[in-house]
């Protein structure tokens, strides 16, 4: 029986790295770029605490590994002894059985032996036997002389001898001195198997295992499964695993500093340093490439730095880069889609019966375009095209309507804080031709209302001048203006539906949900805010009710976010120049021409009298004079507001005038005579258009100039401004034949909408001189409302409501684009409604702790 | 319709100004109507109809809303807050529980008056 032991140590001679390099205060690399530096600084911070703490526990990992190396040792020597001893006791046990087997041989030839003399048939018995008959012969023969024979003395002799020996044998019984051979050989056999059974153990008798038994279990003590020296070995594998892991996180906290260090400098151009800081982690190949990049940067090779680049570095320290050495547009051509000139050659058919056969490609048009905006310069993506809404039930998806947007976005802004807004004009029946052009878009055409040209008597204007916008939105949001009603724009119903199909209230709101939900999965706004502005029977009508089905359907019809993030339902929404359709128009309809009659010099106040502050003299006199005495049938004087005892805007002027209805400031005069025949004052000539919608063919003719100059895209059909009757487009559409006036009024839909999304953001803006949606009828729409009867709120209270000086399209207005743009500004930088910042008392500041660097003491493991 | 010059002159001259007829950008799909006045009370009352019709498209005949057939019907806001909507936790929602769910939330007093006014003890 041999045991070998293989005790296997591991190679405790790595010695720990030292972390003596982990200057973290890298502050001065990353300047210039502050949250993200004080950011990286913080988390350099974190990771050499960390290491620090990593680099402690290899310490106290290690000095626990010398002890059980030790106590290992010590086993080895304890285990060895054990095993010598056994060995000892082995080669004793197996002298001492040959001693017992020859002592066991003694014993038995001795009993043979006595066996041999004694009794009945031994020896001695026989010699007696024979000397009787010998000495019976001896007398019997007389004649004995001298009496003594010398066979018989000799026998006698021999008998004397073998009786000798027999005492010798048996020993003499009460005599200790003379126990005999046989019992002395007893004795011995018995003292050797006793000490044999000392080493090999009674099996009868469990307290005597014997000292073989023994030593093997002292033995096994220390090999064998369980055994000390397993355990011992698994201790060491388990300190040995700490340990290696200990160094792998300080290897990768290390690296992940160096990448953090490397990152700053690299952002900031600095890409031989960053270099270094590589080479230093390891990272050589990377290192290398850095060195390639700072090689072409001297060698003005922007293009090859940033293709190098790319492969080792995120893409804003590319697009930092480029910015640098002036290629802004290179940079922003990292983040957008590359340009795409789109040749569109479908037939659009803007009638009621009108369907196209399959959806039209949503690869939209692209091109890059760069402007400057309150000091800043950016680039952005000018983007148009189609894209299919689709009706999804759980088995499957139905294509209703091709429906074309033009987009306005900054691909370079990361998606998550930055909204994307949805443009929607009303009627209904309207394209979003009137938001596109001349509100918040990069450029915008310039009405300048309520200037009226002296020729716009004879004919409508065929152009507006564009210019940029300097109230443009592109600071605050992505822009996507959607003609959202098939027969609009370059809009089509997709077969079997038809045009008609979605000119009612209801399909019209499920198309608008569709349309967006699309749109966020194509171009994966997921995480934007998301925010609608709906004008007039969109701010009264379509968006309300819009919002309340976003806020429904939550995330169920939208593909899952690449990131995984949860989708933004709706963040806010805008209401412009909107309709609910409440109160009574015409009683609300005083406040307006007031105003009106104030512009146009019928009515003067005091030069330091705001508008504002006028109108809420008219809302007084509406609320304490006007409407009680209209409820009550009795008349009330109105000369001081309206300069005349008419309430009506045609009274505002002598002559009669064909007014706006948009934007009661604007009418053509026309010279009048008498109808002789009726006693009825007639105009002389009278304007062949309507004023109303004087801008559409200019409209047209931009459009139709923007798209393929401004966003790529060409389409062979004609572009349809609006599907209603008019001047313009002479033949009923959308408008006349739109179905669900039953459900025109908006307000129960942002009830609802309100209680599934308590903290939505919302705005209502109008012009004070627009006679289609009178500001005053919204504010007693809102006002009729009440959320709260104990505090007396209303959905006024909840819904502000902001008025300007314009008409209906309120942005027409140069005065009054700077101060909507202000409030838009507020709008979408406030915080989800109910939350807001909260003041801080100055004692509730904490200075902050500054950050411990733990010391890096060099450890060597071994 | 072709409405004489004449006659647009007399309405322009005594009808109230913004009178609507056809061809108006804003849409007024009763001229002359008598306006609906929508108060807290009549909007609660549509919207108890409207989620009354909604339930129903969403519970099918069984008159019981589960997470899927929400999920299926697109009422995602119902699906994602279902474990709250379905108080005794047997996997359906009956139309009181869902309504109470909305009325606890909304924005009208006479809601969630009704909401607390159900006040159930949980077993």
């Amino acid at each position: 029986m041999n045991f070998r032991f293989l005790l296997l140590f591991a190679a405790l001679g790595l010695s720990a790295c030292n972390d003596s390099d982990s200057s973290g205060s890298s502050t001065k690399a990353t300047s210039t770029f502050d949250a993200e530096a004080a950011a990286a600084q913080a988390k350099l911070d974190g990771l050499n605490a960390e290491i620090g703490q990593k680099t402690a526990a290899l310490t106290a990992t290690g000095a626990k590994l010398t002890e059980t190396e030790q106590a290992d040792a010590a086993l080895t020597a304890k285990n060895r002894d054990a095993e010598e001893k056994l060995a000892g006791l082995l080669v004793e046990a197996d002298a001492k059985t040959k001693e017992v087997e020859t002592a066991g041989a003694t014993f038995k030839a001795r009993r043979d032996e006595l066996a041999g003399l004694e009794g009945p048939g031994g020896r001695i018995e026989m010699l007696n036997q024979e000397i009787a008959g010998l000495e019976k012969t001896r007398d019997g023969l007389a004649g004995v002389k001298d009496g003594v024979s010398s066979e018989i003395a000799t026998l006698k002799i021999e008998r004397e001898g073998l009786e000798k020996r027999l005492v010798e044998l048996k020993g003499v019984e009460g005599d200790q001195t003379k126990p005999g051979l046989i019992k002395l050989a007893g004795d011995e056999l018995k003292a050797r198997n006793d000490e044999l059974a000392d080493l090999m153990g009674d099996s009868k008798d469990q307290a005597k295992p014997g000292k073989i038994k023994l030593a093997m279990d002292a033995l096994a003590k220390y090999e064998g499964k369980d055994g000390l020296v397993e355990k011992a070995k698994t201790e060491l594998a388990r300190l040995d695993k700490l340990k290696n892991d200990a160094l792998e996180d300080t290897r990768t906290a290390k690296l992940e500093a160096a990448r953090i260090r490397s990152d700053g400098l690299i952002e900031t151009g600095r890409f031989a340093e960053a270099a270094k800081i590589l080479d230093t982690a390891g990272l050589t190949a990377e290192g290398a490439s850095l060195r390639a990049v700072e090689a072409f940067v001297k060698d003005d090779k922007i293009i090859e730095a940033a293709g190098e680049l790319k492969k080792v570095a995120p893409v804003k320290s590319v697009a930092a880069l480029f910015t640098r050495t002036g290629k802004d547009d290179e940079a922003y051509k990292l983040y957008a889609p590359a340009d795409f000139k789109l040749e569109d050659k479908t037939k659009y058919d803007g009638s009621a019966g009108a369907q196209l056969t399959a959806a039209v490609d949503e690869k939209p048009s692209v091109m890059h375009h760069k402007m400057t905006l309150n000091g800043k310069t950016f680039w952005y993506t000018a983007s148009a095209g189609h894209l299919t809404a689709f009706a999804k039930t759980a088995e499957k998806q139905a294509p209703q309507a091709s429906v074309f947007y033009t987009a306005y976005t900054r691909d370079d802004l990361p998606k998550e804080n930055r909204p994307v807004t949805f443009f929607f004009n009303g009627g209904p029946g309207a394209s979003s031709i009137y938001l596109h052009l001349t509100s918040w878009a990069p450029k915008r055409l310039v009405i300048d209302a309520p200037k009226v040209k002296p020729e716009w008597a004879d004919n409508p204007p065929e152009k507006f001048d564009q210019v940029d916008d300097k109230e443009s939105l592109m600071d605050k949001t992505d822009l996507v203006f959607v003609d959202i009603i098939p027969g609009t724009g370059y809009s089509q119903a997709i077969a079997p539906k038809t045009n008609s199909s979605f000119w009612d209230v209801t399909a019209d709101v499920q198309l608008s949900h569709q349309f967006i939900q699309r749109y966020v999965n194509f171009n994966q706004r997921h995480e934007s805010p998301k925010y609608l502005y709906g004008e007039s029977y969109a701010g009264g009508t379509r968006v309300p009710k819009l919002a309340r089905a976003m806020e429904e359907a939550g995330e169920s019809g939208y593909e899952p976010s690449p990131t995984g993030a949860k989708t933004k339902i709706l963040t806010g929404v805008v209401f412009h120049s909107p309709g609910f359709y409440a109160a009574d128009k015409n009683a609300a309809m005083l406040p307006t021409v007031a105003m009106t009659a104030l512009a146009i010099g019928k009515v003067k106040i005091p030069a330091t009298t705001t508008l504002d502050v006028y109108a809420q003299e008219l809302r007084d006199f509406m609320t304490n004079t006007y409407l009680p005495a209209r409820t009550s049938g009795s008349k009330v004087d109105v000369s001081k507001y309206t300069g005349s005892s008419s309430e009506s805007i045609a009274s505002l002027v002598k002559d009669i005038s064909f007014f706006n209805t948009y934007d009661a400031r604007m009418f053509i005069k026309r010279d009048m005579t008498v109808d002789f025949s009726t006693g009825v004052p007639i105009p002389t000539t009278k304007p062949w258009y309507n004023i109303d919608f004087f801008e559409d063919r200019a409209f047209y003719n931009a459009i139709t100039a923007l798209l393929p100059r401004d966003a790529n895209y060409k389409a062979t059909s004609s572009y349809i401004n609006a599907s209603w009757n008019s001047w313009y487009h002479p033949s009923a559409g959308a408008f006349e034949s739109w179905k669900g006036g039953e459900l025109r009024n908006g307000l129960p839909d942002i009830v609802a909408a309100l209680g599934m999304n308590p903290s939505l953001k919302l705005l209502t803006v109008h012009g004070y001189y627009d006679t289609a949606t009178p500001f005053y009828r919204t504010e007693l729409d809102l006002k009729g409302v009440e959320i709260d009867p104990v505090k007396k709120t209303t959905l006024l209270d909840r819904i502000p409501v902001k008025n300007f000086e314009g008409g209906h399209m309120i942005y027409y207005s140069e005065k009054a684009r700077a101060p909507l743009k202000r409030t838009l500004d507020d709008f979408y930088d406030a915080p989800p409604y109910g939350t807001g910042p909260t003041i801080v008392k100055a004692r509730d500041l904490v200075a902050a702790v500054p950050v411990q660097r733990a010391p890096v003491p060099a450890v060597a493991l071994h | 319709m072709t409405i004489s010059r004449t006659i647009i002159i007399v309405l322009l001259f005594t009808a109230m100004a913004g009178s609507v007829h056809a061809g108006d950008r804003i849409w007024d799909p009763e001229p002359g109507a008598k306006t609906e006045k929508q108060d807290a009370a009549s909007i609660q009352k549509l919207l108890d109809l409207e989620l009354r019709a909604k339930f129903g498209a969403a519970a099918k005949s069984n008159h019981l809303l589960t997470t899927q057939a929400a999920s299926d019907a697109g009422w995602g806001f119902v699906a994602d807050h279902f474990t709250e909507i379905d108080g005794n936790h047997d996997g359906y929602a009956s139309f009181d529980e869902v309504q109470a769910f909305f009325d606890v939330r909304s924005p009208l007093p006479a809601a969630r008056a009704r909401a607390a006014a159900k006040v159930q003890v949980v077993e």
